[in-house]
């Protein structure tokens, strides 16, 4: 899912705010960032509010913009403060986020001193030869932590560039990078777990 | 000659892309003779892969709802017609 730049044209279109030209970017833009505000761990509604919410920011700003990013991302960086913002609603899982990013959670140990596996990873045809890989990685995924989740999605599914998703989510390549390991290490063993469970039942 | 803890946090971080030429064909190596590595490596490509799909799956029609958010927003836009808004 590409985001191609804005022609220099576009750039004064969005600035002046052509009306064709804004509803356009609206339209073209409103899946990608559906799907981010519900990777972002809000339901349905609340989704769908941050997205309206984001356009009439960008609506707002649209005389601010410089062309410097493609207009899809700076609305990501909008959509991002938006989603905060109705999530502060619910803040109760902020905090336990916070620690566990922090490293204040234990992360499972998977290498033994010299550095190597302690459990050999599975092939990935382990879970999805049985063909509910979608179904359980969707399960996968609810249960990760929202900004985890984030980050897996801006960088795997959407297929941003890390130094993209630093400026929309503001934080640093270390942060992201620690990030995107351990989210991908969960989701693999997650899914591993699964499979296993799977292939005992199938032997009893 | 790589530790299978630093392949995987190469590959699982991303920092690969920022490695020196030397430290991504120290990698290549280590994934050539590495089974484990290697089967690691393929899960995080098959598990991105699977996540598109997923996202796809679902997506993409605009439903009634998203379709009024779209309306609002242009009533909004032709409104403002060029002049600050709020």
């Amino acid at each position: 899912m590409p985001h191609g730049s804005p022609s220099p044209d576009n750039v004064d279109a969005i600035r002046r705010r052509d009306p064709e030209t804004l509803e356009h970017i609206a339209r073209e833009h409103f899946p990608l960032l559906l799907r981010s505000a519900r990777a972002s761990g809000l339901g349905d509604a609340d989704a769908r509010d941050a997205v309206q919410d984001a356009l009439l920011t960008f609506l707002d700003r649209a005389p601010d913009f410089d062309g410097r990013a493609p207009v899809g991302k700076w609305l990501l960086g909008i959509l991002y403060k938006k989603c905060q913002e109705r999530r502060r609603a619910v803040a109760r899982d902020r905090q336990a986020t916070d620690l566990e990013e922090s490293g204040g959670s234990a992360e499972p140990r998977r290498f033994d001193a010299d550095g190597r596996w302690l459990r050999a990873p599975l092939s990935p045809e382990a879970y999805t030869a049985t063909g509910q890989a979608m179904d359980w990685l969707q399960q996968c995924l609810d249960a990760l932590p929202e900004r985890r989740r984030l980050v897996f999605h801006l960088r795997d599914v959407e297929q941003l560039e890390t130094d993209e998703i630093c400026k929309i989510m503001e934080m640093s390549p270390n942060t992201l990078g620690v990030l995107l390991f351990r989210t991908r290490n969960a989701l693999r063993e997650c899914l591993e777990a699964k499979g296993l469970r799977r292939a005992n039942d199938a032997t009893l | 000659m790589l530790r299978c803890e630093e392949v995987a946090h190469l590959i699982g971080s991303d920092e690969l892309e920022q490695a020196p030429l030397a430290r991504r064909v120290a990698l290549r190596m280590h994934l050539a003779m590495c089974k484990q590595c290697q089967a690691y490596a393929d899960s995080l490509k098959e598990i991105a892969r699977t996540a598109r799909r997923l996202a796809q799956r679902d997506d993409d029609t605009l439903s009634a709802q998203d379709e009024a958010v779209l309306d609002a927003f242009a009533q909004r836009v032709r409104s403002g017609d060029g002049k600050p808004v709020e």
